[in-house]
């Protein structure tokens, strides 16, 4: 199946080469991925990888996609 | 015969009166003790004479504003329809650094009606590098002195302030009143867990993070996302606080405003917020 990624600042640079991504981010995962596994495909540390939402809102790593679903990850930097 | 009249704003107050009166002679039928007149911006005296479309201010020194006056005050400049959506909005601010004395200070010249405030901390002499404090209120509780602040300010707001270390088990108790939530931390992990914590337990409610933000550069590089619906995040998106990066007034403060424009924007119009 195919979903979305909405993959923010630093984390864009662990993104792999793969032949999952389709044009622009869109990737191809397995049906029934969780986020927690879609997160290992994409190289996304889970100490960095800190805000999880799908369709703009909360996701559990345990949720499972489904197709066309929009996964935005986002990692917030110090300061305040 | 009619007397020619000229029509002037007196304290916001549309008025019309005689032509040819003073500064002094309207004080005198207006308010009598004012120690401080204005004319259009300009300190004046008591001999000037009043003109078509003049706006007078007339003050007595450390006066009060009654809630009636300064209502009306405020009305004159937000308008009314602003004013009175702002006097009927909850918003909550988790943190009282430099992003949250901001957006509070920001937020409360503007009228929100009911300001809930969280933070555990204690003002250090570090924290007057950008955070709305001062030397006063060196040792006190951060909650404490943004109260005695925004007191100083609009008494007229209601401020309810927790003193406390936000996390998963109090973020709904504390916040679910309100429209919009304005996230306000220090450390990514607190950012971290606020947003998930929110997103998870309000899902309904308005959240507004900061997240890129220190040292001092391109001002236009603080930018305002969506990253759902509800959710929108304010910063640079990438420049985080570390040693030989710091936080400073300018920069955060474009942040803060950033957000609490937000604010002000999604109680006016949630429908039209684009980004």
């Amino acid at each position: 199946m195919i979903i979305e990624t909405k993959i923010f600042s630093s984390l864009r640079h662990y993104l792999p080469d793969s032949d999952k991504r389709l044009e622009g981010e869109r990737w191809e995962v397995t049906e029934g991925a969780s986020v927690a596994q879609v997160l290992k495909m994409l190289n996304l540390p889970d100490e960095e990888a800190k805000i999880i939402l799908i369709n703009g809102r909360h996701a559990a790593r345990e949720r499972i996609l489904n197709e066309g679903d929009v996964l935005h990850v986002f990692p917030p930097m110090c300061g305040g | 015969m009619n007397e020619h009249m000229i029509d002037i704003l007196v304290n916001e107050h549309s008025r019309s009166v005689k032509d040819g009166l003073t500064v002094g002679q309207l004080r005198a039928q207006q308010k009598p003790d004012a120690d401080v007149l204005v004319v259009n911006a300009f300190p004046t005296s008591p001999e000037t004479h009043l003109k078509q479309g003049d706006r007078l201010v007339l003050i007595r020194r450390g006066e009060i504003p009654d809630a009636d006056e300064l209502e009306f005050l405020m009305m004159a400049r937000h308008t009314p329809g602003v004013n009175a959506r702002m006097k009927e909005s909850i918003v909550g601010i988790a943190g009282l650094g430099g992003l949250g004395s901001a957006v509070t200070i920001a937020l409360a010249r503007m009228g929100i009606g009911r300001l809930i405030l969280a933070d555990f901390d204690l003002i250090e002499p570090s924290n007057l590098n950008r955070q709305h404090y001062a030397i006063a209120h060196i040792g006190m509780a951060k909650t404490d002195a943004m109260k005695q602040i925004l007191a100083s300010i609009n008494p007229y707001i209601e401020v309810v302030a927790h003193k406390v270390v936000l996390d998963r088990n109090n973020i709904l108790e504390v916040f679910q009143t309100a429209d919009v939530i304005v996230e306000c931390f220090d450390r990514a992990e607190a950012k971290a867990m606020f947003i998930q914590a929110v997103a998870e337990f309000l899902p309904e409610t308005y959240m507004i993070g900061a997240s890129g933000l220190a040292g001092y550069g391109d001002s236009n590089s603080i930018q305002t996302i969506a990253l759902g619906e509800k959710i929108f995040m304010v910063g640079d998106l990438v420049t985080a606080a570390e040693p030989g990066r710091g936080l400073m007034s300018p920069r955060v403060g474009i942040a803060a405003h950033h957000q609490a424009n937000l604010v002000v924007s999604i109680l006016m119009d949630p429908e039209n917020i684009k980004y």
